[in-house]
């Protein structure tokens, strides 16, 4: 959003010497160097008058500024980093808090503390923020539980009991899954399981797959919508830690159905960004029939005839 | 808005019709469809398979039955088809 030059930014503080610093013979000085997003413009032009050295280099102007300005440069960016989040990445009003703040200061060091003291009030907001939207969706996920009973109880009797299978090392757990599944859905499966442990499988029941000693206390599994049809039964589950009796983290979200032609259990997982989405939306990614969020990949209504 | 796109399913297998395609670089594969689903049955349809720059597709001609010894059978209405399997995020990429 918006140009780059305004919404980017880094520094570093650094002691190597490039070349031209070195024939300035800054050979000895920490730098605190900084590709000026426009946070960081704010505060340039109100202590630009303190800058050691600038220089352009490759069509961009870097501004050299003593050690002193590293705590001041290195505030702004935890705040900028924080706001973005609480003003969900309106950059615009990110901004304008950084104006608003960088004019109630004149030093360094007063700026440090102002700074310092928007960063503790934004995180507050944001945290209380994020503590209330844990807890109303773990009130969804649960009032889901509820709603669903009646067809996690016909089809998916196992999921509130699955049989566990610890495991002790990612090679151990590669080979339980080639005894289930073919080599290439079990490869997959055990890469899912590191980055996103634990997790389910689906054959003839179903699997929760833990490694060795991973407490499962934190660790929940709810049933956030349901559908069934003359051919098919689903179920959307969530894997989820919670904290506190919170959901915090959303690891994996994925469709649990059985084929009733086959009498067939199957599990696909979905993206986790169509966490809050329905059962059927989550269907139709599965189909290949929409993208990622949800939306439709196809420009033309559809036709969809199953069997 | 013209007629809706068909989108066949049976079982894992996906029949999504190509509204506009062009065939000349296509290679024909077979005079049918057949796809060997987990369990060592088969799911057929009758009609010439063609590859185009990887991809699978079907020319349903006339009206033609895809069949599967667990599944009801399917009467797949003429046009161009691209074969798809369900996909799974696990996996990243569809499930065959």
């Amino acid at each position: 959003m918006g140009e780059a030059y305004r919404r980017s930014y880094e520094f570093f503080l650094s002691d190597v010497v490039t070349s031209s610093g070195a024939k300035k013979r800054f050979y000895n000085v920490f730098r605190v160097e900084g590709f000026l997003g426009y946070p960081l413009r704010v505060l340039v032009a109100k202590f630009g008058s303190y800058t050691i050295h600038s220089y352009r280099f490759s069509g961009r102007r870097y501004y050299v500024f003593s050690e002193e300005f590293y705590p001041l440069f290195e505030t702004v960016a935890r705040l900028v980093y924080t706001l973005n989040k609480l003003y969900r990445r309106d950059i615009e009003k990110v901004f304008q808090h950084i104006d608003r703040a960088a004019n109630l200061c004149s030093s360094v060091a007063q700026c440090v503390d102002t700074l310092s003291r928007e960063l503790s009030r934004a995180e507050r907001i944001y945290e209380e923020r994020v503590a209330r939207g844990r807890k109303a969706l773990t009130a969804r996920l649960k009032k889901g539980v509820e709603r669903c009973r009646d067809v996690v109880e016909r089809f998916f009797r196992d999921l509130s009991n699955p049989h566990i299978r610890r495991y002790k090392d990612s090679e151990d757990l590669e080979a339980f899954l080639r005894k289930l599944f073919s080599d290439r859905v079990a490869r997959g499966y055990r890469r899912f399981a590191e980055a996103r442990g634990p997790i389910i499988v689906a054959r003839d029941g179903i699997v929760l797959l833990a490694r060795e000693g991973e407490p499962l206390d934190s660790f929940s599994i709810y049933v956030d919508g349901c559908s069934a049809s003359a051919s098919y039964a689903i179920a959307k589950i969530v894997g989820a830690e919670t904290l506190n009796g919170y959901v915090y983290r959303i690891k994996w979200v994925a469709l649990l159905g059985i084929d009733l032609y086959t009498n067939q259990l199957f599990l696909h997982y979905v993206p986790t960004t169509l966490a809050l989405r329905r059962a059927e939306l989550c269907r139709l990614w599965i189909l290949g029939l929409v993208d990622d969020f949800g939306k439709p990949l196809y420009r033309e209504d559809l036709a969809l005839i199953e069997a | 808005m013209g007629r809706p796109r068909r989108v066949y399913r049976q079982g894992d297998l996906v029949l999504i019709e190509e509204m506009v395609l062009d065939l000349d670089p296509a290679v024909k594969e077979g005079e049918a469809l057949v796809i060997a689903s987990e369990n060592g049955n088969r799911h057929r349809l009758a009609s010439p398979v063609y590859t185009v720059y990887g991809r699978r597709y079907v020319v349903v001609e006339k009206p033609s039955v895809l069949t599967h010894p667990q599944h009801p059978e399917l009467v797949v209405e003429p046009g161009i088809y691209r074969v798809e399997f369900v996909r799974d995020f696990a996996l990243n990429r569809a499930v065959d």
